[in-house]
């Protein structure tokens, strides 16, 4: 009844003795297992179609197979360079507003629970619910130089509003911060409900000690969120290479398309004209492939300075 | 006496460090309320007012040319009642199902006494970057007979790696392991553990999700788009979208009045789709929000 | 030991119970995607088999003696749905032909996500209505499924034979780079030959006593008035005598013999092929639109504002705004102040001539109005359907409804439009009540004689200011077909091309420096492959002159 566990047949008995303990646990993953397997590992095959010359009419099985041909068109092609380094910059910039969404949670958790604290948090969450059309047609009218908002504002004091819009270097900017706009409050939910799983002994027990706000936050607050954070920025970089299409596509103008050019964008435009399959299925890939890699790097460093890592 | 001083001191300079705390609090989350508010209150002034002061620029304060014909034009649309009774569906069924397939999840992965955990991580994780893409998956999906059914918004695409993993994080700093220790002294199973002490103990991260699997569901119409053909299973969002013209359409059908009215509908209907279609799903989070304003976990585990 | 070896036994077996479960809920999904393909070789190989069937009649009505059902696929624009299958001329035929159709109407912006689910799916309808389902490179690169029809107009569609007859033109645009028709085309009637014509705001040249301008410098005269001169009266420097979304449109550069229909860059000059935007025409063109931006003429936010903003200036509520535009009619996009704009004759060029847009044909053409796939098992029953769209009296019932609802035949022979019903609009009704700009049609030019229009609205009007563009119209570049060769290249070609070109207009209107620049942009362009790519034009244009 004792381990053995000098003996590789003591391990494995463990082992077993260990996954049989846990049956339990194993039907809980089951639902999730099951589907996976059915509904995105079955259709896995399909990556191939970045290797191959996909006609629909011929199948991805029969569509004939031609390599790394696809990759080398993209990386040969003019918009190549401009679209890496815009998508990249865009997603840098954006990551570098990682820090909002903590500092937001933990200054609404500050607030006295109220009416206000709670009208304060659903008002700031809604913006993240109105659609991308919507939010691009709102900054083309508050920031048009002529009848817009800031074109009101420069005018008072006598001076012409620039067009923002049509700047290639302020895109970036523009993206990013009306992004912060749109999606600070929904993001720090997360964050609030790690928050409200302290106990508020903690913060008794503090108080007593005589510690302030700040040092409350600092040494309660901050420590508490740490785990979702980092599982969070470890998740965020492996989402690097992926600016969305809708918002840069619509955000686009020809005044700043050498700073508006990302990669989903060149994808959707060279598939109006005749639907790329091949082409477009070899891009995501090679996103995909540079972002998982990414992933493990940034695992493999959180694994070795703390104690939160993905696997 | 000397202590006693000292403390007091130290709490009176603590005391203003945290009233300035305070004021400063309050500052900055009035400013951020004006800066969010405006825009939201333009989308609803710019509902009711004629789209062609909107969009020169006319429209502060009040609504300019108010009507109300983007709202009678939307409410008159027979489908919509349609796509509202299938979306409510949609949500409330596929929100239960994202729980129960997504919170387990996590809550396995998170024991370290799982074996095989880092090969079951590494099989949820890849498939957030790998996939086969739309056509092998919509033969997939006809292959297992779910094309144009109802289940097929919202059983396949179920599983949320991402919030799996976010609800792994959750419980691993939330259920200590003395829990589970002193639960199985006790003789129970995991099971038994995992419904009767660790669900009603993660309320705040089953809110959470439960809030990301709704809005997702309200939101959604690609999969409605691809997988359903009978207009009776429309969600809200695929009706509203065939209502609002895109770009190309103007360009194409150029210049009949056909296009025209077409045009001016998208921009009246642009503001008011908006309200109808997420006022209702914004509702929800005031009944969600109670689940993390107070602390959990209190006496949980006897030292 | 015997305790833990029995709970481990029977652990064992759950686990083993659990994969096994697993496996077969996977395999219960595996049919090889193979079937999918199958299906559609299948139904060809049993199409060429087809044609002795005795249910079928060659000619004459009905065309068959036991009913057959069609699935008819079309798209239609936005949210316009399937209202147009009432239309008593398609049931009239539905009965006639004993032909039941089973529409199945999608909207245009669903369409794209489910093209590509569709052709590789293999479920493809029998018979495709109008040319928004699939274009020429979906066609060209999915051949196997859909029929070549040069055999069954031969055999079967005699209206179509003769059409093609009397205008080659519809054989030319209809045969695809392996010199097989796989699409039918349409002629649709009553069309102008001039496409998108100058329109400018009359009552602001009558308040401010300017008569209509001819050339460049007058258009530049007038425009500048415009501007300074305060002629919607509110004392507000408000107008804004040209705007656009954006882009430029190139329609403003046509006084310099920029005139593209087909939006390719191409034009013919002298009979040949030329790619514009390296032309001296199109830098003589900038030149003379960066003057215009540099004195407020063209609106400063032309480049990043969008087409709401632009048409919410065309109507703007309080009071008119725009000066001059490029319209197919002067009623088309200014709302309230529609009465106060007029088209006027081209202006005439640098070079003493003017130019129109538009086709001396007649804007009339069209393909990929009919498609029969391969997965049709009664291609001739379909073909000989489609045939009896293309006579004249069938075509006018697709376009703007039946006869009764909203056609008028009259005893001479004649037929006119009847009113919409209340709170429609024409066009709208048109819509509402057939297949309108989509299918089949032929409507030859004598027909066309008996088709009475109102010249003061709708297509009526846009005959009416036709005349004054219609000795002007410039030959357009070919509506070519391109290889699937060509269509594996064009793609990357143009949208790096194009979006240089694009950009550096952009620059040039608003900043200036065209002159400057000009060397080094058209060496860059070189670098592109711009070489290649009008060699792909080139090609295309021969191959298509050459059709017999």
């Amino acid at each position: 009844m004792i381990n053995s566990s000098s003996s590789s047949s003591g391990n494995l008995h463990r082992y077993m003795t260990r996954i049989s303990r846990n049956w339990g646990l194993y039907l809980l993953l089951l639902p999730a297992v099951v589907l996976l397997l059915c509904f995105t590992y079955k259709p896995m095959y399909g990556v191939i179609i970045a290797f191959k010359d996909f006609k629909p009419a011929l199948g991805i099985m029969d569509s004939p197979w031609v390599g790394f041909k696809y990759f080398e068109k993209f990386f040969h092609s003019y918009q190549f360079s401009v679209t890496i380094k815009n998508t990249v910059i865009i997603s840098l910039y954006s990551f570098l507003t990682f820090p909002l969404p903590i500092i937001f949670a933990i200054l609404v958790n500050q607030l006295r629970t109220n009416r206000f604290k709670r009208v304060f948090q659903t008002v700031t969450y809604m913006p993240h619910f109105i659609s991308t059309i919507v939010i691009v047609g709102l900054m083309m009218i508050l920031l048009s130089p002529g009848s817009g908002l800031i074109g009101n504002i420069y005018r008072l004091f006598g001076a012409e509003a620039p067009n923002l819009m049509g700047s290639a270097s302020m895109f970036s900017s523009l993206y990013v911060w009306s992004d912060v706009w749109q999606h600070t409050g929904w993001d720090s939910i997360i964050y609030l409900a790690a928050l409200s799983s302290v106990s508020p002994s903690l913060y008794e027990a503090a108080t007593v000690d005589g510690a302030s706000r700040w040092q409350k936050i600092r040494f309660i607050d901050i420590p508490m969120l740490i785990p979702t954070a980092v599982t969070l920025l470890i998740l965020r970089i492996g989402g690097l290479l992926g600016v969305g299409f809708e918002k840069a596509y619509l955000l686009q103008n020809n005044l700043n398309i050498s700073g508006s050019e990302v990669i989903s964008t060149y994808v959707y435009k060279i598939g109006l004209l005749s639907s790329q399959y091949s082409f477009s299925a070899a891009i995501n890939l090679f996103n995909t492939v540079i972002n998982f890699a990414l992933l493990i790097l940034v695992n493999w460093i959180s694994k070795k300075y703390s104690e939160n890592s993905l696997w | 006496m000397e202590a006693a001083t000292k403390l007091t001191l130290q709490s009176k300079k603590t005391g203003n460090s945290d009233k300035l705390m305070e004021t400063l609090l309050y500052i900055w989350a009035v400013i951020v309320l004006i800066i969010v508010l405006y825009p939201l209150y333009f989308i609803i002034i710019a509902s009711f007012s004629d789209p062609s002061a909107v969009g020169n620029g006319q429209v502060w304060i009040f609504p300019k040319g108010f009507t109300l014909d983007g709202y009678k034009e939307l409410l008159n649309h027979a489908n919509i009642w349609i796509g509202y009774r299938n979306t409510i569906v949609y949500t409330v069924v596929g929100t239960l199902i994202g729980l129960i397939v997504n919170v387990s999840a996590g809550y396995a992965l998170s024991r370290k006494d799982l074996v095989g955990r880092k090969f079951l991580s590494l099989f949820f994780i890849f498939t957030m970057f790998f996939n086969g893409g739309l056509v092998p998956t919509f033969l997939t999906i006809r292959d297992f007979h779910l094309y144009d059914t109802f289940l097929v918004m919202v059983l396949p695409f179920s599983v949320a790696v991402f919030d799996i993993i976010v609800a792994r994080t959750f419980f691993r700093t939330g259920i200590p392991t003395e829990l589970w220790e002193a639960a199985q002294i006790d003789g129970c199973g995991n099971l038994r553990f995992y419904a009767q002490m660790v669900l009603p103990l993660s309320k705040p991260i089953i809110s959470v999700l439960a809030l990301w699997f709704a809005v997702g569901q309200w939101n959604s119409y690609f999969n409605a788009l691809i997988y359903l053909q009978n207009k009776e299973l429309y969600p809200l969002q695929l009706i509203l979208r065939d209502i609002l013209v895109t770009n190309q359409m103007q360009t194409a059908l150029g210049t009949g009045e056909a296009a025209q009215i077409a045009l001016r509908l998208a921009n009246l209907l642009r503001y008011s789709v908006i309200i109808v279609a997420t006022v209702p799903i914004m509702c929800i989070y005031p009944f969600v929000q109670k689940h993390f304003n107070k602390g959990v976990m209190i006496g949980a585990v006897k030292e | 030991m015997t305790t833990i070896s029995k709970r481990y036994t029977r652990k064992m077996l759950s686990s083993l119970a659990l994969i096994s479960v697993l496996g077969t809920t996977v395999l219960a999904g595996c049919s090889s995607d193979k079937d999918a393909n199958n299906t559609s070789s299948n139904a060809s190989g049993k199409n060429t088999a087809n044609t002795s069937d005795s249910n079928f009649h060659a000619e004459g009505m009905p065309i068959v003696d036991k009913q057959v059902t069609l699935d008819v696929l079309t798209i239609r624009w936005g949210n316009m749905g399937d209202t147009f299958t009432k239309n008593t001329w398609l049931q009239e035929l539905e009965k006639n032909s004993n032909v039941k159709i089973n529409w199945q109407v999608i909207s245009s912006s669903d369409w794209d996500a489910q093209k590509s689910v569709m052709l590789a799916s293999g479920k493809l309808p029998d018979v495709i209505i109008g040319d928004m389902a699939f274009g020429d490179s979906d066609i060209v690169n999915n051949l196997s499924i859909f029929q070549p029809l040069d055999e069954y107009i031969d055999k079967y569609m005699p209206n179509l034979k003769a059409a093609m007859a009397e205008m080659p033109d519809l054989k030319k645009l209809s045969t695809f780079p392996d010199g097989k028709i796989y699409s039918l085309p349409a002629r649709l009637p009553s069309r102008p030959y001039s496409s998108v014509q100058p329109v400018i705001n009359k009552e602001w040249l009558d308040k401010l006593g300017l008569k209509a301008p001819e050339t460049l410098d007058e258009l530049y005269n007038v425009l500048k008035a415009f501007k300074e001169q305060d002629p919607n009266g509110n004392g507000k420097a408000d107008e804004i005598p040209y705007s656009d979304s954006k882009d430029l449109d190139m329609n403003l550069l046509a006084p310099f013999g920029i005139t593209d229909i087909r939006g390719n860059h191409m034009v013919l000059k002298d009979g040949k092929p030329e790619y514009f935007p390296t032309s001296e025409a199109y830098k003589a063109g900038i030149a003379w639109a960066n003057k215009l931006y540099s004195e407020g003429i063209i609106d400063k936010e032309t480049f990043t504002q969008d087409d709401t903003m632009l048409t919410a200036k065309r109507q703007n509520p309080d009071a008119a705004l725009i000066g001059f535009s490029y319209q197919w009619t002067p009623d088309a996009v200014f709302g309230q102040w529609s009465k106060q704009y007029e088209t006027i004759a081209p202006i005439t060029g640098p070079d003493g001539k003017k130019y129109q847009i538009g086709d001396p044909n007649g804007m009339s053409f069209r393909r990929n109005e009919v498609l029969i796939t391969t997965s049709n098992e009664h291609p001739e029953v379909a073909a000989r359907w489609a045939d009896q769209f293309y006579t004249g009296e069938a075509s006018i019932q697709n376009f703007w409804g039946a006869i009764g609802t909203s056609i008028e035949k009259n005893a001479d022979g004649t037929y006119t439009l009847m009113d919409p019903p209340d709170g429609t609009s024409a066009d709208a009704w048109y819509w509402d009540s057939s297949l309108r700009d989509f299918g089949p049609k032929y409507v030859s030019p004598e027909f066309e004689k008996n088709i009475k229009l109102d010249p003061t609205s709708g297509d009526g009007l846009k005959l009416q200011l036709d005349s004054l563009g219609k000795d002007y119209v410039t030959e357009p570049f070919p509506d070519v077909m391109y290889t699937e060769e060509e269509y594996a290249e064009l793609p990357t070609l143009i949208t790096d091309i194009e979006s240089y070109i694009k950009s550096t207009r952009a620059k040039w209107i608003t900043k200036g420096g065209i002159d400057q620049e000009w060397d080094s942009y058209v060496k860059k362009l070189n670098d592109m492959g711009l070489e290649k790519l009008i060699k792909i034009y080139n090609d295309a244009y021969n191959r298509y002159m050459n059709i017999q």
